[in-house]
């Protein structure tokens, strides 16, 4: 799922480049040097989660986890997520130089929604908490196909029949990606639970 | 290297072609002309086929990211996020 060199008009390109590059700023004010390592960790995990190809009937998807990514990096997401589409871009040809503002916008605002449900619905229980994270997973990549199907609507798409492919496409994905953040949640709620703990200000301290 | 994988299928049209263009010159019979130069357009056309292929092949293979694309990737973020922890330690101490 990434969007190819030329299909956007110019202008939303450039209002794309523009709102991601606010969010980015933000994100990186809110991350924490602590976190760096935890960060850097996710990043190289959804790099290379986009190399995981599922074949689905005539093409083949492949994994995204912005949900992942959101509900554990919280407000640094967004970062991750940036530098990780850069290198995709650059070294693997995913999604073209121009069109990358609405490639970020299209994983990045879902990996961030994914952390704000993942901190105000975890609650304190074990089975509550892989159960929310499998939402955020799989929710994420749903919302990322909607984001999609909107961006390429600006380009004189139909947006249903985008929308309806798109979401048709990405079904294996939600459903896998759904289990392997549950798993990935129960697997850190058993050996490091503070990791889930990250704290979603939205205001500076 | 890709310029010697791609200028190789052209090296290859272009003897094809040398031949027939060559041995225009005898006086056959026009019938007996036109099934032979029938029967190596068939043969062209294969050959031709073949070299696109293969330069279809060597151009997919190329975008394909490989071993070392991946390792370099990790090796940048991970780097980057060196560089950044260090900045930050050196300006706690200061």
């Amino acid at each position: 799922m990434h969007i190819s060199d030329g299909v956007l008009p110019t202008a939303v390109a450039l209002g794309c480049y523009a709102a991601s590059a606010v969010i980015c700023t933000w994100s990186v004010k809110r991350t924490r040097s602590e976190d760096l390592p935890k960060v850097a960790v996710l990043t190289a995990a959804f790099f290379i989660a986009s190399l995981v190809h599922l074949p689905f009937g005539p093409t083949s998807v492949h994994l995204l986890i912005p949900g992942l990514v959101g509900a554990l990096l919280g407000p640094s997401a967004f970062l991750a997520i940036a530098l990780g589409l850069v290198l995709q871009c650059l070294l693997f040809q995913f999604g073209g130089l121009t069109a990358l503002g609405a490639n970020l916008l299209m994983m990045g605002l879902p990996a961030l929604l994914a952390g704000l449900v993942f901190y105000y619905f975890k609650g304190q229980t074990r089975t509550r908490r892989i159960w929310v994270g499998a939402l955020c997973g799989g929710g994420a990549t749903i919302f990322s196909a909607t984001l999609l199907a909107l961006l390429l609507a600006t380009g004189g798409e139909d947006f249903y029949g985008v929308a309806k492919l798109a979401l048709v496409a990405h079904i294996p994905v939600v459903l896998i990606e759904s289990g392997i953040s549950a798993m990935v949640v129960s697997f850190l709620l058993k050996v490091k639970p503070e990791i889930l703990d990250i704290p979603f200000v939205l205001k500076e301290k | 290297m890709t310029g010697i994988c791609r200028f190789f299928p052209l090296l290859l049209i272009f003897f094809c072609l040398v031949a027939p263009v060559l041995a225009v010159e005898k006086a056959v019979e026009p019938a007996v002309r036109i099934s032979e130069l029938e029967t190596q357009n068939k043969k062209l056309h294969q050959q031709l086929r073949q070299a696109r292929r293969q330069l279809a092949e060597t151009r997919n293979a190329e975008q394909q990211p490989g071993w070392p694309q991946i390792v370099g990737g990790i090796g940048i973020i991970f780097g980057l996020c060196g560089v950044t922890m260090m900045v930050k330690s050196r300006k706690k101490l200061e």
